[in-house]
């Protein structure tokens, strides 16, 4: 074999060994800045993130070489917490970068707690500016049993909470309830139960 | 913009061989067959995929003059290929194209060639949850390709070569299926 074949061979070894490493990722960071637990999914992965904590995860893209192959990926991000309303977005991720994704509030909610010693059935809400109560807010079939707990979304604003408890199905209002995004209300509700409006501060002297 | 690349990177090709001519010497000439049985190395450049593994080629094709042939190609190319918890996924691919190959002498036992194939390709997966560019099923893909290689003719009629060929098709899916393959090839020429 000549020189020239000898070294086309060199160069195609060394031409081989270079696409081995042709591998491409990317990191996705995922940062929780609602004021709630998120759990959800990444990828198809299961993840929790506490408040102001945040996950970090390497995507594998896939493989390329010079120009041909990819450089990004898509991935699906899915979840929610308490003051986040249930969400699927595609994040892409581009290889060699650090992709932030954050999660915001946008959404208030109820921590309601049934003090009263029989069920409640249903709960709806309305503003408080309208005399119409929108559909019951309870996943169907789950009613709130003695003691138990629900946590109920609700948009900023104010709104009238309308609580259908018992078997005879006695409906009873709470009124002016104030909820901002990221805001947590606790209501332990019994029967005439009043929600206290949030302290005004003291006037001026 | 893949496309773009692809016409781009054969139009360099093409432009290669407009540069290059000449008569091949005791190489094959015009009427000939050539036959090309080749070993690769197979990978894809897509989503998600593994390194790749081996593939086996075969190729006739006929001189039509001293420097170009065309005729057939057929193969079996494992693409990409992963062992995961006991499970080998891999993607393995069949091309059936029928390819032309331009040849041009660079010196008296040695030659350049050029590749030019369209045809179709049939995907054979055997993956987990995740499709590999696109593909999570078989099926068949118009395509093409292109390469360059290298042939060294020795032993009277037959040769050993090398050569490089990117195949393309269409996957269904928003990108391009794209691999290539890294192939040595022991050939034989026929009367």
């Amino acid at each position: 074999m000549t020189k020239f074949g000898i070294r086309a061979l060199i160069a195609l070894a060394i031409f081989a060994a270079g696409l081995s490493g042709c591998s491409q990722e990317g990191t996705l960071v995922i940062k929780n800045s609602a004021s709630t637990e998120f759990a959800g999914f990444v990828d198809g992965t299961q993840v929790t993130i506490d408040t102001l904590g945040s996950y970090e995860t390497t995507a594998y893209i896939g493989k390329s070489l010079a120009v041909v192959g990819p450089d990004h990926i898509s991935i699906i991000v899915a979840g929610s917490a308490t003051t986040k309303r249930a969400f699927s977005e595609e994040v892409t991720i581009k290889s060699g970068e650090t992709t932030t994704f954050q999660i915001v509030d946008d959404t208030g909610a109820l921590i309601f707690t049934n003090m009263h010693g029989r069920t409640v059935n249903e709960i709806a809400a309305s503003q408080c500016d309208s005399l119409k109560f929108g559909p019951n807010l309870l996943e169907e079939k789950r009613t709130i049993p003695p003691g138990s707990t629900r946590t109920i979304q609700l948009d900023a604003g104010c709104w009238d909470i309308q609580i259908n408890y018992d078997r005879d199905e006695f409906l009873e209002v709470v009124t002016g309830v104030e909820i901002e995004i990221g805001q947590l209300i606790e209501i332990k509700w019994d029967t005439n139960y009043v929600y206290p409006p949030p302290a005004s501060p003291a006037p001026a002297r | 913009m893949k496309t773009l690349k692809t016409f781009s990177i054969a139009g360099a090709l093409l432009l290669c061989c407009a540069v290059y001519s000449g008569t091949a010497s005791g190489q094959a000439v015009q009427k000939q067959y050539v036959a090309d049985f080749g070993a690769a190395f197979t990978q894809a450049t897509v989503t998600k995929a593994r390194t790749g593994m081996l593939g086996l080629d075969l190729s006739v094709g006929k001189m039509l003059t001293n420097g170009l042939s065309v005729g057939l190609a057929i193969g079996y190319d494992v693409a990409s290929f992963q062992k995961n918890e006991g499970i080998y996924a891999r993607i393995a691919i069949a091309p059936v194209l029928a390819k032309a190959k331009y040849y041009f002498t660079i010196a008296p036992a040695m030659q350049l060639h050029a590749i030019v194939a369209g045809g179709a390709y049939q995907t054979i997966p055997h993956l987990g949850t995740d499709p590999i560019g696109g593909i999570s099923k078989a099926g068949l893909h118009p395509g093409g390709s292109i390469g360059v290689g290298f042939d060294y003719w020795r032993f009277g009629r037959q040769g050993l070569g090398a050569e490089f060929e990117y195949n393309f098709f269409d996957s269904g899916t928003e990108d391009l299926f794209s691999y290539f393959a890294l192939r040595l090839n022991y050939s034989i020429i026929k009367m």
